[in-house]
Parts: C-alpha cells; structure tokens; sequence
C-alpha cells in the first residue's frame, strides 16, 4: 500500500487524504497498480479577521502555495487532475508534480482540496515532498510540511509474503539437515 | 565671478567660518496693537494725516490689528528639519510663551527661501507651492488652534520688548534672541529700535546665513510701516525688497532623472507621496523618478493610473510596462520551472522585501482579482529602485554629463601645476620607503561646479594623477562635493573622478575596459563620459581653461565597496597598489592603506608577501597558503580580465593600478582593476626589464601572485582555462564595435572627429582574439623572479 501520511502540526501542510474527505489519514493504498492519492493544503483553523488575510492577517489562511512532489524507488506519477476549484498552475511529468497554487483575495482555512494525483507504484517506492512553500495571512513565507509516503504491501500480499518467506526458510533449514 | 557668484561664495564662506550660521531666522512682526492701525490713525486716515494709500499690509490690507498677532520666519538652510524645534516668545527677559512646531512631515525638509509664518488668527495654509512661486506656509497657533503643525496656544506679538529665540529639538539655541532692545552684552550688540504700536519691525536685507543679531554689520532689522505678512519684506517706501534669490536659486528641487518633474513636486518634504497620475505632470511628484519620463505616463498599472510610471511599472515581468494577466502567469511559469527566467525580472518584485519570490505572486494576483485591495503593487522593484540607488543615474552609460567647474585664476595655476616629482622620487634614497601618498597630497582647491545645471558652491576640487595622466593643462581632477560643505552630495556620491584620457586620444578604452571587466564578473568601476569645461576667474575676467571629453570614473570608496562586497570600510579593509606588489622592500612599502585601520592591520599582506617569497614552499603547500589569503577563483577572473582587454599598465603585467579589499565576509583578498586609459592595443613599453624573458600580450604573469600561480599546473590550467572561458564569453567583437561606435556617436560632438584615433583600437579588437587563442594554446614561458623596482637605489 502507499501512505501518505499527515505530519503532525508544525505549519501549513499539504498531505493525502485516503477518503478525499480532507481527513488526513495513516494512508493506505494498495501496492501494484495506479492508486489515487488525494491532495490537501492546510494552514490550520484559525481565521484572520474579514478582509485582512493575505495583507495583514493573524490567522491561519494560506495565500499561495509552491510545492514539488517526486516519485521515487521506482514510484511513478501517471496523472494529476486538479480540482476544479482551486487556481493551480501545474508542471507535470512522470517523475515529479509541480504546483503553483493561489487563493489570494478571499482565502479559507482549513483543509483545502487541489487535486488527485494517480501514482503507479507496481513494486513499491516513495512521493517525497522536493519543496515547498506557503504565503500566509500576513504575506510572510512559510515552510510546507510534509512527511515522505512509502509504498508497501497490501496486509494479505504482506501475509502471504511472510509464509512464502517462512516457507523457504523452513526448505533452507532442511536442505542444511541433510 | 558675476554678483551671484560671489554672493554664494560668500555665503558658503560664512556657513563654514560660522558655526552660528543660522538654519532659521526672524524676518519680520507686527507690533501694531490689536485696535491700531498701521502707523496708527484709524481705517481711512494714519496717523500722518494721509488718506490716500495708508499704509496697509500686502496680504490683510489696512485693519486694525494688521492682522493680530503674528511673526514671520524665514528658512536658510536648505532641506531642513525643524520637526520639534521651539520659538521662545519673550517681552524683555520674561519669557512666558513657547511655540513647538510638531513632528508633521512638513517640517521635515523644507527648502531654502521657505516663508514660514505663525499667526493667531489667520488660518492654516499649506497650499505651500514653491515650483509654483508659492513659498509661503502660514500655521495657525492659537488656543483653538489643531495643534497638528504647531502648539495650539496664543501668543503675544507687541512692542513691549518682544523678543524672539529659536531653539532646536535639542533645546539648543540656533538663533536669537531678536527684537526690541535686546540687552547688549561684551559679545552680542543686538539692534536697538524702538518699535510702536503702529509698527512691524523687519529685516531691511536679503536674508542669508550671514544674518546675526549680534553683529551690526551682520543684519539690518529696522521699524516701520510697510507690512508684508508672508512676503518679502519692502522698505524705504517700496522702493526696496528682499531678494531670496541666492537662497532659493542654490539648488534645484531634487530631480533625479532631469526630466523636469520634481522627485517631491508637490513640495511636501516627501518624495513619491503623491505622484502623478492621470498625466499631470505639475504638482505632483515624479512617478518614475529614476528614469527619464517627462510625460509620466501611468496608464499601465492593474487599475490604470496607480502612481507607478509605466517605465517603472512593477509588477511587470513581461516588460510591456503594463500589468495584466500575463505577468503573473509568467511568474507562475517560472514557479513551477516552466520558464528558466521571467522577460524582465527586475520589474518583477512588487512586495515590500524587493525579492521576487512566491509573496510577489500573491500580491500581484491579489491586486488583478481586486485592484482596490491592499496591499497593490509596491514601487519597490529593481526599475523603481534606481530611486534609491541615484548613483546609477550618475553613471548611466548614455548619460553625458555637462561638468563646469568656476575657479580662481590664482587656485588654478596652483593646481595645475601641482605633481609628484616621479623621476626624482625613483632616483631618492628613499624611494620605496613608504606608499607614494606619504610622499606628495594633492591640494584641494574651493570652486563652483555645475553637473547638469546643479550647482553646487564650494566644492573642494584637486589634481590627480601618478605619472602617465599628469597635464598642466588638462588635468584629471577630483572633485569632491563635502569636502568643504558637510552633506553635499551629487546623486548619492559625494565625489566625481574626472581622468582626462592622456593615453588615449580616442577616449573610449577606459570605459571600455571598465565595462567588459564588469562583464567578465571583475568588480571594476562605472564609468561613462564627462564634457568637462574648466571657467578660469580672474577679477572681471573669465577664460575657459579646459572644455573637452574626460571619464568620469566611479571612485573606490564606499559605495563601490557596499555595492560589490556589500560591505565598507568601516569592517573591511583597502588598499591601493601603485608599482607595488606582494614581495619585500619597495614593492611591499608602496601599498597604501587607505584607512587608519587598513594600516593598523596588514595580516593578509605580509601574510601574502611570505608565502609568495618562499622558495621552499611545495607547489601544494604554496596553493593551499595562497588560498587560505586570497579569493583564487576571483583573482583568476581578475587576471584573466586584465589580459582580455590588454590592460599591461595594471596588476599581472606592471605591478600598477590596482586596489585590493580584505573581504570581512570571509577575510579573503579580493583585486579591483584601475587605470585602464591604456588598453585596448599598445601593450607594454617596458619590457626590457628584468624578469621579463618573454612578453606576451594576454599572459603576463610578471607580479608575484600571477607569477606563483603560473608555476603551479592546477591553477595554471584554471587561470588558462578562465582566459578562454573569458574570450568565448565576454570577448564580442560585434558587441565592441557597437559600444565604440555608440561612444563615438555620443562624445564626438565635444572630442572631435575620432576616425583616427578609434581605427587601431577597431584594429586591435579584431585581431586580438587571434593573439589570445595562440597564448593559450601555446603558453608562454620563462617568467623567472621577481622584476625589479623602479626605485634606482631599492631595486
């Protein structure tokens, strides 16, 4: 499965979320084919007052955004489709995801929808987060967070690569007993 | 010198002999009672009897009062800053009264010949318009008053005594006490008029900084009828006024680009707080102030007019002086790596940090979706920023700057003539004891220089030279704005380097050399040219000296430094080198400190000097010492620069011409190319001297760095490697030929017909690649040790 796991809060965030719910989860999408991975910004909950984001804003808006998503170990990108909704100007290739988003007059908090990106991760692999920034409320620039989403087995392919682990494990030992 | 002339240098002369030299002074009161008239008698009749045309006042006619109570000011210093500053108002020695003037912006820059009035009755006026012929500010103090420009408190005017003190913020008095019956003391003899209650008391002079209440040669403030609230004052029946001219004709209002708009149009005391929109282009300031745009054009902006010129529209990375759309999609495209660059990056920054980065973006789409919210586009971008940075005006290469320099006759036979004797300094003794400086300093002469129809007076003005560009009748000169009056400044620079181009009758290698070096990455000088004409005075007499092309060459003070090192002298260290060098005795002696501190600490040099003189050293050892001392990879470039323009009369080839910088940023030494009026095709005279078995025309590793660095393959391959990076880079026959025929273009109306004298420099220019190319596929060879000096006796 691939995970694209939520960092805890340390500052605006872009992470995926496995319901395309804006709940960031543990993430969990099944290794071997092309799997979706849901993209959302957060800057966090916390209003600046009406009018005031992206000038001189106390809250927790963000304002623009860059970020430069890779695949890696052989994970590779097969599309990007952004959400209707979000002004985004994108730089796609099938090893890496660019993004310039913007939401500079009338910005909301809170998890923030951008787009889903189909990953094909056949035997593995990772998306790192290359680099990222976000505009705040107060036009001050911060660091986009993200935590690196490994691709790993499904539980049952997990499973049944432990027994056949196990199994030859076992015809190793009795090829040595002999 | 004409009446004018000598009225400013008089002027000038008394502000620098007199510290007391007032910034602000009493022009003129009403002492007229509250129910009097002007030389008393009621509204039809004074006090004479006379009923055709009583004296009245040229602004409140003849009522009683004259306009209650009253004092006018006038301004002497320009550009001052009288934020905070008091008036005691005193009757005899009783002073219950202090007027403050506020910290409004008004009052932080007012310009020479400025009228200042403070009344009790009549109303705030600051319509204040001095481009206009408006000169005037009337501020209303009185107990109603705002108290926004000055306390609001009443205050008496009258003929009891009164008498006035100005004291600055600090409390410190600038002026005064003046008034009726000042007390005389052993060092101060005051005026001593009687005013009536009928009466104003007035200056009956042109108000200038020799005005001082204590010196009755020094002021003339009198008594009388002729009222003049915010005017100049009129005395013996009209016949005579005050001129402000001298104080008002000093100095232009600031207009950085010369296109005739003001940088500070409306006069306010701040630039660019109003600028012209709609295409005014009076009463406003300039809306591009760093660039040439006479009819501010301000349609390009997101919401059309936006106080931005379009020439420095920012916001406007496409360059089409517009702000629209495709600016920021052309930002986005670079931000996501769809574009390597934007069309014009510096008009891209256009939030307060002058970067251009991701913030730039949000506001400028911030200001497209909604061009009324804040923040909108900031003139903070690089095509604005020539506002602040008025140097680059100075040196802006298709600027020919018309210098005139007014000097006395006996001034100038001394400097003229003034030099180092160079052949009798090389045969001393002593020679080589000590930096050339210790031995000879230039004298600086006062003198009235006009740039551009700016004048400034008492500008100090000297020779300079070594050898090479030493004339007695076309010196290059020195000429430094502060150096007599504290503060004055010409665009930022406080000082011009005038070089007259003695080697070169075609005028156009040192700028020429300077350009390319700055291409190549060398921090070389600016430069461009100068018509400079020399106006000789002798009494009545006026002759024109000098009237021909010089370079005007940026000096290597501390805006060179802060803009190439982004440091100064105040935490690096420089140094000049004149036949000097990094090697014991002479060479090492001659290296001149510029500051106190540079030679207090000379680490790196002797540091340097040792481990270039060390002959045990491996070639290793020496390359790791060199680079613990010296930015290599810059010097390379240096080097290498200095053979791509042919400059043999600098570092690598003669010892000369050069100045290095101890780096604080990382303690490192670092060169600056200077004197290259002789490049571009002669090459070296002097080559027969020892340590010189083969001379080439690009590489001449003769001083001691270049020298050591040549021994050592590594960076011998990196210095040869530089010069071909350099020649495939920067060497552009095409782009030369341009330049020297735009050099052409520009100064032939002044030098002459120059065919000639450009023909073997075009020569030079297109054969030289051919001579680099052969020297670096075959080397030269056989560049033994250290030359000798020219010091006859320390060789």
């Amino acid at each position: 499965m691939l995970a694209l796991l939520a960092s805890p809060v340390l500052g605006d965030q872009v992470f995926h979320s496995p319901g395309d719910d804006g709940v960031p989860g543990a993430g969990a999408i099944p290794e071997g084919g092309v799997q979706p991975v849901h993209l959302y910004v957060d800057g966090g909950s916390s209003p600046s007052a009406p009018g005031r984001a992206c000038n001189d804003g106390t809250g927790d808006e963000v304002c623009g955004f860059d970020l430069e998503l890779s695949g890696q170990s052989g994970l590779t990108f097969s599309s990007f489709a952004a959400d209707p909704g979000a002004d985004l100007l994108v730089n796609f290739s099938s090893g890496s995801l660019r993004i310039n988003g913007i939401d500079a007059v009338a910005p909301s908090t809170g998890p923030q929808r951008i787009g889903t990106l189909h990953v094909n991760a056949v035997s593995g692999g990772e998306v790192a987060l290359s680099s990222g920034e976000t505009i705040g409320a107060d036009l001050s620039s911060e660091v986009l967070v993200a935590q690196t989403l490994v691709a790993v087995p499904e539980p049952g392919q997990l499973a049944m690569l432990v027994c056949g682990g196990a199994l030859l494990a076992g015809l190793a030992r009795r090829g040595r007993a002999r | 010198m004409t009446a004018r002339a000598l009225s400013l240098w008089l002027l000038v002369a008394a502000l620098a002999s007199s510290a007391g030299a007032a910034p602000l002074i009493l022009n003129e009161f009403n002492a007229v009672s509250a129910s009097g008239f002007l030389n008393g008698g009621t509204a039809g009749v004074d006090g004479d009897g006379n009923s055709t045309n009583p004296p009245s006042d040229t602004y409140f006619g003849r009522v009683a009062g004259n306009g209650g109570d009253w004092i006018e000011l006038v301004v002497i210093a320009d550009h001052l800053d009288i934020r905070g500053w008091k008036l005691d108002i005193c009757e005899g020695v009783v002073c219950n009264d202090q007027l403050v003037f506020s910290n409004h912006a008004v009052w932080s820059d007012l310009r020479a010949g400025t009228i200042i009035t403070v009344a009790e009755d009549e109303p705030t006026d600051l319509s204040f318009d001095p481009g206009g012929g408006d000169w005037w500010i009337n501020v209303q103090a009185d107990n109603g008053g705002s108290g926004t420009y000055i306390t609001a408190s009443n205050f008496p005017v009258n003929q009891n005594d009164w008498n006035l003190t100005i004291r600055d913020d600090s409390d410190a008095v600038v002026f005064g006490p003046v008034g009726e019956h000042v007390p005389v003391t052993p060092t101060c003899s005051p005026p001593q008029d009687d005013v009536n209650s009928g009466e104003i008391f007035r200056l009956e002079m042109a108000p200038s900084a020799l005005i001082d209440p204590c010196f009755p040669t020094l002021n003339d403030w009198e008594d009388g009828v002729i009222s003049t609230f915010g005017e100049e004052n009129q005395w013996s029946g009209g016949t005579a006024s005050q001129s402000f001219a001298d104080l008002r004709g000093l100095e232009p209002y600031p207009d950085r680009d010369g296109d005739q708009i003001p940088d500070d149009g409306d006069f306010s005391g701040i630039a660019g707080d109003s600028p012209c929109v709609g295409g005014s282009t009076s009463g406003c300031d300039d809306n591009c102030p760093g660039i040439q745009n006479p009819l501010q054009s301000d349609v390009g902006g997101p919401s059309g007019a936006d106080g931005q010129g379009d020439l420095c529209q920012c916001g406007d990375p496409t360059g089409d002086d517009e702000t629209t759309a495709a600016d920021l999609l052309e930002l986005r495209e670079l931000h996501v790596g769809l574009r390597a660059d934007l069309t014009v990056p510096e008009r891209c920054s256009v939030h307060s940090d002058g970067q251009c980065n991701l913030a730039d973006l949000v506001v400028l789409a911030r200001t497209l979706a909604n061009p009324g919210l804040e923040p909108g586009l900031a003139p903070t971008c690089q095509a604005a920023a020539l506002y602040t940075d008025q140097s680059a005006f100075l040196f802006d290469p298709d600027r020919l700057l018309e210098v005139n320099v007014r000097i006395a006759k006996a001034d100038w036979d001394v400097l003229r003539f003034e030099e180092l004797d160079v052949l009798g300094e090389i045969t001393s003794p002593t020679c080589g004891n000590q930096p050339w400086s210790d031995l000879f300093e230039y004298t600086f002469f006062s003198a009235e220089v006009t740039v551009d129809g700016k004048t400034f007076s008492n500008v100090g003005v000297r020779k300079k030279g070594f050898f090479g560009s030493l004339s007695d009748t076309m010196p290059s000169l020195k000429v430094k704005f502060d150096h007599y009056v504290g503060g004055q400044q010409l665009n930022d620079m406080d000082r011009l380097t005038l070089n007259n181009n003695l080697q070169d009758p075609a005028h156009v290698k040192q700028c020429l050399a300077y350009k390319l070096m700055r291409e190549a990455g060398v921090p070389a000088p600016r430069c461009n040219f100068a018509h400079l004409t020399v106006t000789v005075v002798d009494g009545g007499n006026e002759t024109t000296a000098v009237d021909r092309i010089y370079s005007n060459v940026e000096s290597i003070k501390d805006p060179f430094l802060r803009r190439n090192f982004g440091s100064d002298q105040d935490q690096g260290r420089l140094y000049e080198g004149t036949l000097s060098d990094f090697w014991a005795g002479s060479f090492r002696n001659t290296i001149e400190p510029k500051t106190p501190s540079a030679a207090a600490n000379t680490t790196e040099i002797d540091a340097l000097t040792s481990v270039l003189m060390d002959e045990g050293l491996s070639d290793a050892a020496r390359l790791a010492a060199i680079e613990a001392l010296v930015d290599v990879d810059d010097f390379l470039t240096f080097w290498a620069a200095e053979g791509m323009v042919g400059h043999w009369d600098g570092y690598a080839d003669d010892q000369n011409n050069f100045w290095f910088y101890v780096d604080p940023a990382d303690g490192l030494i670092r060169f600056i190319p200077w004197g290259t009026d002789d490049t571009f095709g002669r090459g070296n005279p002097l080559t027969g001297r020892s340590g010189d078995p083969v001379h080439a025309e690009a590489i001449v590793p003769r001083s001691a760095l270049p020298r050591r660095l040549y021994e050592i393959a590594t960076s011998k391959a990196l210095y040869l490697s530089k010069l071909q990076t350099l020649m495939n880079t920067v060497w552009d026959e095409a782009a030369i030929h341009a330049e020297i025929d735009r050099i052409e273009a520009q100064i032939t109306p002044v030098a002459g017909n120059l065919t000639t004298a450009l023909a073997p420099i075009r020569t030079w220019v297109d054969v030289h690649r051919a001579s680099v190319n052969a020297e670096i596929a075959s080397p030269p060879t056989g560049f033994g040790g250290q030359p000798s000096h020219f010091c006859f006796f320390n060789p």
